[in-house]
């Protein structure tokens, strides 16, 4: 009696275990950042900067030339999302980026990564 | 209780946020009150652990945003809400995580009900400590806007009708009723241009020409003092005769120089402190305030509101609110400057020069959250130390007459210097507050909720209709006094003894000084009844008018 198949099929391997990859160093320093709460408070910070120079009003504004274009019932908050992103992180001035890598730096040698 | 949207209507539900309050009503809402995360700036997202990080059930990334079901829980990011809802039937309504907003699947689009934000803005007043926290659900103070709305009835312009039948035949011209030229008494066009802008203010004129106030039983004049707001009485008797030959305002000069000692000299003054002083000399020598509640004077009853005033901790979130009365509003010029950009770096604005400053943008500058400084820390009640705060100032009533003041003079204590400013600034002719009373600028602080805030009020208006423009020209020690009146779709330049009808192009390039908006209501009744006088047929049409070309 030969073996069937199915029996010496080798296991079918996990939806878990797929996606279990070694987590990139980017990853590890997000959780880091998230689990230390540092990540919040540089959100908080970028937000802080981003309406001080100007950039959110920008954006606010290009948003509203947008829907007046397309009209207000044409428009998706998805649609504005795809829109504007581009434009957005082209936009952010170089002091807000060099500032928030220092911190993010600053962490890294702090939490000895 | 339902949320009361004062100047918009809720957006109507699409067709899937309706089957599932249908279906589920708001189960799905209290459930998730308890994963709001809320911050004392106003923000709030929805997590369960402070360090958890979310992750989207299909492709395990948590990079984009990300969207939690409200029936099952499960989270998708952005690139597979879709695709849950296909996989469950009826998975329709998320919130997004980050922001605590509701979202369609289906309809790809941001949604709203006013039930979701009630239990959002319900958690943030769970969380704020004790009392203080800025948001407060009122009842509605109507008792006091329905004395307002009596008192602005009270000082209506019916009774000036009665004014048709004492018209002056002296007046030839087709000008409205009330524009007449001020002599200059010495370096006094900064009281004639005053003068000029409370002449026409609606409910101000009302009261003095409907004789209201009645000089005859003047218990200071009958005792042969002085009484300001008698002798004011009289200026407008004169403006309003119909005779158009220049008046000179002596009288009134002299009881003003009484009331205000310090400023009593031929130098010239401040327009915007000549008419702070009037008001002040009106309000003393009027009506007797009583101990509770605002003044019956004339010039409250016209010129003052309230404003709010909220200062937040930034650790707690706890709020401090103070109301202060207003008379006019002083604002301090926007000139698109932000604080941290470099020099070297590139900004987005292509340069300074090219900015115009704007009177929403003065007024958006006045209602700006502004961080104290680090010497300026305020005692938090909540965490019982100084801690960093922010304060923000709305508008919580607004006045019959707004008069706004831009801050052109700027003095230099320590260097001993004052210095003018003399940047052009932008002003509307229509006005509308309502983005900075208090119900809106709290409102956006949480992120923009459908919610009854303090303050929302349906019936009190906010647009007004400018009717008189302070101008400045020259230097702080040298200048110029101008007024621009608004009257029946025509403007007229008023300078000292001269009045002149301008092109409204010549108003709106002018330097201005001091801004005087009328409710729109008022406004325009008060211009329906400046009729204009027809030229009597047998008058000869070329016969020159003193003081007015």
């Amino acid at each position: 009696m030969s073996l069937r198949n199915s029996v010496n099929r080798p296991p079918t391997p996990d939806a878990v275990e797929d996606q279990e990859k070694e987590p990139t160093l980017q990853e590890i320093i997000n959780i880091k950042m998230i689990e230390s709460g540092e990540k919040e408070k540089l959100m908080e910070l970028l937000r802080e900067r981003l309406v001080e120079c100007g950039w959110k009003d920008e954006m606010k504004a290009l948003c509203r030339a947008y829907i007046k274009k397309k009209g207000t019932n044409n428009v998706t908050v998805d649609d504005l999302v795809h829109v504007i992103t581009p434009k957005g992180r082209a936009s952010i001035p170089d002091s807000i980026k060099t500032e928030l890598l220092l911190r993010i730096r600053a962490f890294l040698a702090s939490a000895a990564l | 209780m339902m949320s009361r949207n004062s100047m918009y209507t809720n957006p109507k539900p699409c067709k899937h946020l309706a089957d599932y309050k249908l279906r589920h009503g708001l189960s799905g809402y209290n459930l998730l009150q308890e994963q709001i995360r809320t911050t004392p700036s106003g923000k709030s997202s929805v997590k369960n652990h402070q360090t958890e990080i979310p992750r989207c059930c299909f492709c395990n990334g948590y990079q984009k945003r990300l969207y939690l079901c409200l029936i099952c829980s499960s989270i998708s990011c952005s690139s597979h809400t879709l695709l849950h809802s296909q996989c469950e039937n009826g998975h329709d309504i998320a919130v997004d995580i980050e922001r605590s907003e509701l979202y369609c699947v289906l309809c790809c689009d941001q949604v709203y009900d006013p039930d979701f934000d009630k239990i959002v803005m319900l958690k943030h007043l769970m969380d704020l400590p004790r009392s203080g926290n800025g948001v407060d659900v009122s009842a509605g103070r109507r008792s006091s806007k329905r004395r307002r709305l009596c008192s602005a009835l009270e000082l209506d312009l019916k009774k000036t009708k009665q004014l048709v039948s004492m018209r002056d035949l002296r007046a030839k011209s087709c000008y409205p009723l009330g524009l007449r030229g001020l002599n200059n008494l010495g370096s006094t066009c900064f009281m004639n241009s005053v003068l000029q802008a409370l002449l026409h203010a609606p409910p101000f004129r009302n009261y003095f020409l409907t004789g209201q106030r009645n000089h005859e039983v003047c218990r200071k004049r009958s005792s042969d003092r002085l009484c300001l707001l008698c002798d004011i009485y009289v200026f407008f008797s004169a403006v309003f005769s119909g005779d158009r030959t220049p008046y000179s305002p002596a009288q009134l000069l002299y009881s003003w120089w009484q009331h205000s000692a310090n400023l009593a000299s031929y130098e010239q003054q401040d327009a915007h402190e000549f008419f702070i002083s009037v008001l002040d000399g009106i309000h003393e020598n009027g009506v007797k305030a009583r101990n509770t509640g605002e003044c019956h004077c004339v010039a409250h009853r016209v010129f003052s509101g309230q404003l709010r005033s909220d200062v937040t901790c930034m650790s707690c979130g706890y709020t401090s609110t103070t109301y202060d009365p207003f008379m006019d509003i002083s604002l301090n010029l926007d000139t698109g400057n932000c604080p941290s950009t470099d020099l070297a770096n590139k900004s987005l604005k292509p340069s300074d020069n090219t900015y115009v400053s704007t009177l929403l943008g003065c007024l958006d500058l006045f209602t700006k959250p502004e961080k104290l400084g680090s010497d300026q820390k305020f005692f938090c009640e909540n965490c019982q130390e100084r801690q960093d705060s922010v304060k923000q100032m709305s508008i919580k009533r607004l006045p019959l007459v707004l008069c706004l003041h831009i801050k052109r003079f700027e003095h230099f204590p320590v260097r001993r210097m004052s210095r003018k400013i003399d940047r052009y600034m932008q002003f509307p002719f229509c006005l509308d507050m309502n983005p900075y009373l208090s119900s809106s600028v709290v409102r956006n602080r949480f992120g923009n909720r459908m919610f009854a805030f303090e303050g929302d009020e349906l019936d009190t208006s906010t647009e007004f209709e400018i009717f008189a423009v302070v101008t400045h020209s020259g230097t702080l020690d040298s200048g110029h006094y101008v007024t621009y009146l608004h009257l029946k779709d025509q403007w007229y330049k008023c300078d000292d003894a001269w009045i002149t009808a301008v092109e409204e192009e010549v108003v709106r390039a002018s330097q201005c000084y001091m801004l005087f908006y009328a409710q729109k209501m008022l406004y325009y009744k008060a211009n329906e009844d400046l009729v204009c006088q027809p030229v009597s047929p047998r008058a000869d049409p070329f016969l020159p008018i003193a003081g007015c070309c």
